[in-house]
């Protein structure tokens, strides 16, 4: 049987910065993930690197905690951080009284707020609407969720930290008031085993209340589903937000080629990932006020997470708090268990540093916290940099090399280095070679082109994997897996997560390129039919 | 005086209906503009494939009559579609460039994943009966071709024949240019450089060793850029093999071939094309068009005709516009009748095993393929619409859509 000290249950934000936080003091741990790293909420949001500005009014230990956190993950995750600024920008509709104690809010949190002349944020942000009456410059940034949790497990394993994925926990074991381990079912394989431990913790998100469950512990948890909106445009330099009392779709988030609109804020079940026409209607319309033409712009897709809100009471949606909890279910009768839900991506490290900080003296362990300061990865290597520009695609390398970090780099560079074609762009929207697709493909954790696209952005561009798959899936059917055995399998997963994100936003060109790829797997290549008559 | 037809749209149902049109001595002007479905689509023409439930079809005419409306068969009449099948027939063996197959019939044409799809005419370099006599099967692939790939094209080719035939693979190296400078190789390069001398010398000496007895190669869409078949003709004869192309991802040799081919024949009948003519606009008066107009360079432009035919395609080719819970096609201002809410356009999955809504809206024709409102109301009296703008089908999930093209492209002009 597996025995670790501590089982941590959820891969994301939370869960992976607190394996690597016990692994980095010495703490035995293994991190148990049902899907994917990163398939939850920590992947399905705004991916805003909050300057603490937006809820300087409301609540400000969750502000000075933001901007701490934003200072540090510039630091340490600067792979992952696009280094722009936040703009609050006050529309006709946006409340005076406000913006004055929003100001003062601000100041007391140590957050900057500089003033920008109305000219100048025209210069900088052309597309903005002209009636804007006043702007302020903070600093907030742009995060990539995706390859920052990798680069945090990456990180971990350096420590000893163990991860399973596709391994969901389906049983809690206790005996005497204790916790023992757990139980969990792998998803490929179907097989049962048990997980021995010292101490159990919960990071599953909006499931944490499905999870304490699992140990007839009750935690009150409030999902609340969030929709946003990706444009194939990038619409301003900066992430621009509205100055008033935070509410739905008023801050758009650059990321690359794209921008993203959010959100919507609905009380649901935690597995609702659904987004509705009106939810798109209502936040292209209020989205007009800060983007005139925004309707001109083409949509690429609509996605939906959850946020993990706890509330002991009645509050939810946005009047409940968006600062974090661990519950100690000590205090139901359980020892050796904590819950963490509620926070944000911004703060994830934070709340692992203060979770390790309350359970490594209960193991013994009395190390310091050290993630602050230690980077995620080591920075590129120059004369690895030099060799791959002699055989790289020019776009692609500097891609690859934040997304990848040096290790995989070099297997990349190697690989190309002894065969030319795989050199190959396989997707052209977002530059990925065939060589980095194979290397990651290999990974143990991978079981399917969507787990390659989360780590290489593979078919995430403008086209949505309409061309890409094909490249893609001839690419690993190559290597010879058990999970690339099934070629029209493979098309037909990866084409049906596409289409769920283009769905409820088909018009426009967006219908012409569903068009175009049903032709292309339905018609020319039949993806869907085993006919032969011999 | 001459009857004269103006046909709006060169995609493959525009430019058949413009060589029909000019056989029956008509003065035709095919106003075209961008290009088609044909230069992504596989250039073979599929009638009918699966039935409502998913079963493959197996003798699609006789399927194509149990169709009701609003099919657009339906609408044509099995009669008609069979007529145009042959018109289609002729017209390619006219232009020595002869498809094979018949209506009654499908035939299983392998695919770049080592599927087979059911499709009705195809070119002589796609003969499906070949797999029927051949022992060995050799899948050949190319250095640097990104998009395609022998080896998946084997394994599947492989399990579907088990024992009973060998299926191996083969890479053929050319001289092309390649490198980080260089833009990819597709297969269409490929087939220009196999009509060189060199190309095609270098390629027939690296696939002499894999002939055995009986040997049939698979490849990609490569056997030449013109519609002629002198390359696969020579090959067969100096390697004693026989050899098919599959259907393929884009860009589509076998469609440009037939793209080329249709041009070519339509010009040789007298058709007027006129190239980079959108057209934008028209002057239609009690339910009567007098004249279209198209747009270039700041200049606008009238065509006046006693008739119309719009082959403008659907949404993908540009004949039909569609926004947030709305559809309308531009030039008439025919307004689709489609759900307020989009969610209603399609299933939670991209493949359920039904035809998708969304494919099915267009525009809904009568009997005669005049365009008419939703209670039936005719809204033009000389304008005929056809191919993918038409209401009632989804040529993904029945596969018919060259069918539905050439089909009502045939009967459009038998009407005018
Ligand atoms: C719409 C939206 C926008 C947001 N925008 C921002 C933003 O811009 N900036 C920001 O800082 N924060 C933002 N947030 C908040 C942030 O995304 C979340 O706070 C954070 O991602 C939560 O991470 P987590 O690890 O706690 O939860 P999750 O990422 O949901 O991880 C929980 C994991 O547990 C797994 N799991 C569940 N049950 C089991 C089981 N039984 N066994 C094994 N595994 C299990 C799940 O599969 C999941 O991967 C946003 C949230 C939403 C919803
Ligand atoms: C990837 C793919 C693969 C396919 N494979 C097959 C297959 O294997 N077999 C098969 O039978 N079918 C296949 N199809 C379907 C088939 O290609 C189409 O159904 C068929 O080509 C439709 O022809 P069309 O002439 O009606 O429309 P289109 O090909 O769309 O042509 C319409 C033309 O009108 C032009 N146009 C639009 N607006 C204007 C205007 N205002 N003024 C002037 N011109 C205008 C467009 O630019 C275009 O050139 C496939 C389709 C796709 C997308």
């Amino acid at each position: 049987m597996l025995s670790t000290q501590v089982v941590i249950i959820g891969g994301g934000a939370t869960g992976a910065g607190i394996l690597r936080d016990l692994s980095m003091r010495g703490v035995k741990a293994i991190l148990v993930e049902r899907g994917d790293l990163g398939c939850g909420t920590s992947s399905r949001f705004h991916g805003l690197l909050h300057s603490g500005a937006r809820y300087a009014l409301k609540d400000h230990s969750a502000a000075v905690e933001c901007i701490n956190e934003n200072k540090i993950l510039r630091k340490i995750g600067k792979h992952c951080v696009e280094p722009i600024s936040s703009i609050f920008i006050k529309t006709p509709q946006d409340d005076d009284e406000y913006e004055q104690n929003w100001l003062k809010a601000c100041e007391k949190a140590g957050i900057s707020t500089d003033p920008i002349e109305l000219s100048r944020l025209f210069e900088m942000e052309p597309k903005l609407s002209r009636k804007i009456q006043a702007a302020y410059m903070c600093p907030g940034a742009a995060i990539d969720s995706f390859r920052m949790l990798w680069q945090i497990f990456d990180s971990a394993t350096q420590y000893g930290a163990k991860t399973l994925t596709y391994t969901e926990v389906i049983g809690i074991d206790t005996k005497k008031g204790k916790v023992e381990g757990v139980t969990v079912v792998n998803k490929y394989t179907n097989e049962i085993k048990k997980i021995a431990c010292d101490y159990l913790i919960s990071a599953a998100g909006p499931w944490c209340g499905r999870v304490a469950a699992l140990a007839d512990m009750h935690m009150s948890v409030k999902p609340s589903k969030g929709s946003l909106i990706t444009f194939n445009h990038r619409l301003c330099t900066n992430v621009i937000h509205r100055l008033h009392k935070p509410s739905d779709a008023d801050i758009f988030v650059p990321h690359g080629t794209a921008t993203i609109l959010g959100t919507t804020s609905i009380d649901t079940h935690p597995d609702d990932n659904t987004t509705s026409q009106e939810e798109v209607k209502s936040m292209l319309q209020i989205g007009k006020e800060t983007f005139e033409d925004l309707e001109d712009y083409r949509i690429l897709r609509v996605f939906a997470g959850c946020r993990p809100l706890y509330s002991e009471g009645l509050d939810s949606g946005r009047n409940t708090s968006r600062d974090f909890v661990a519950i100690d279910h000590q205090r139901d009768g359980l020892e050796g268990f904590i819950s963490v839900c509620g926070g944000k991506f911004t703060t994830h490290r934070l709340m692992a540093q203060k979770v390790c900080d309350l359970i490594c003296p209960r193991l013994g362990n009395f190390s310091k916290c050290t993630t602050d300061t230690v980077p995620l990865v080591e920075d590129t290597d120059i004369y690895l940099k030099r060799r791959g520009r002699r055989i790289f695609p020019s776009y692609a390398l500097d891609l690859t090399m934040s997304r990848q970090g040096n290790k995989r780099f070099l297997q990349i560079v190697n690989s190309m280095e002894k065969d030319k074609e795989k050199a190959e762009v396989v997707c052209e929207c977002e530059n990925v070679t065939r060589a980095e697709i194979e290397v990651v493909a290999n990974e143990s954790t991978t079981h399917s082109i969507s787990d390659i696209r989360r780590r290489t952005r593979l078919g995430m561009g403008t086209c949505q994997g309409t061309f890409c798959t094909y490249r893609a899936v001839g690419a690993v059917h190559k290597l010879g897996k058990a999970w690339t055995n099934n070629t029209q399998l493979l098309f037909k997963d990866f084409l049906e997560a596409r289409w769920k994100g283009i769905r409820p936003v088909m018009y426009g060109n967006q219908m012409k390129d569903v068009e175009l790829t049903r032709g292309i797997y339905e018609v020319s290549l039949n993806i869907n039919h085993h006919d032969f008559k011999s | 005086m001459d009857k004269k037809v103006v046909i709006i749209g060169g995609g493959i149902a525009g430019l058949f209906a413009s060589c029909i049109c000019a056989t029956k001595g008509y003065e035709t002007t095919l106003l075209s503009y961008g290009t088609g479905a044909l230069t992504v689509a596989g250039g073979i023409i599929d009638l009918y494939g699966y039935d409502a439930n998913g079963n493959l079809v197996l003798d699609p005419l006789a399927h194509i009559k149990t169709l009701k409306e609003p099919h657009p068969y339906a609408k044509i009449g099995v009669k008609n579609v069979e007529l145009a099948v042959k018109a289609f027939l002729a017209l390619t063996h006219n232009a020595n460039y002869e498809y094979l197959g018949d209506a009654h019939s499908n035939q299983l044409v392998p695919t770049a994943i080592g599927t087979f799809k059911p499709s009705c005419l195809t070119p002589k370099t796609i003969d499906t009966s070949l797999f029927n006599q051949a022992k060995h099967i050799c899948v050949v692939g190319f250095e640097l071709l990104k998009d395609f790939f022998p080896n998946l094209v084997c394994e599947n080719l492989q399990k579907i024949f088990g024992d009973t035939k060998e299926v191996s693979s083969v890479t053929i190296g050319l001289p092309l240019k390649s490198g980080v400078e260089y833009r990819d190789v597709s297969a269409l390069d490929i087939a220009r450089l196999l009509e060189t001398n060199l190309g095609y010398l270098n390629f027939k000496e690296q696939l002499k060793p894999h002939v055995k007895e009986d040997t049939l190669f698979v490849l990609p869409p490569v056997l030449g850029e013109e519609p002629n078949y002198d390359l696969i003709d020579v090959l067969s004869i100096e390697l004693s093999s026989n050899f098919v192309e599959v259907s393929a991802i884009p860009p589509s040799v076998t469609g440009l071939r037939l793209e080329n081919l249709l041009i070519h024949e339509a010009t040789r009948l007298g058709v007027d094309i006129v190239e980079k003519a959108k057209v934008v606009e028209s002057d239609v008066q009690r339910r009567h068009c007098n004249e279209v107009y198209t747009y270039y360079a700041g200049r606008k432009k009238a065509y006046r005709a006693d008739e119309f035919i719009l082959a403008t395609g659907g949404v993908f080719g540009g004949g039909l516009i569609s926004k947030l819970g709305r559809m309308y096609e531009p030039i008439f201002n025919i307004e689709i009748n489609v759900p307020q809410n989009q969610q209603d356009w399609s299933y939670p999955y991209l493949f359920t095993g039904k035809p998708q809504p969304f494919a099915t809206y267009g525009i809904e024709v009568d009997k005669s393929l005049r365009p008419i409102d939703y209670r039936k109301n005719l809204l033009l009296d000389n304008v005929r619409i056809i191919g993918r703008g038409l209401a009632g089908y989804d040529f993904c999930f029945e596969k018919s859509g060259n069918g539905v093209a050439i089909a009502s492209a045939f009967h459009a002009a038998m009407q005018v």
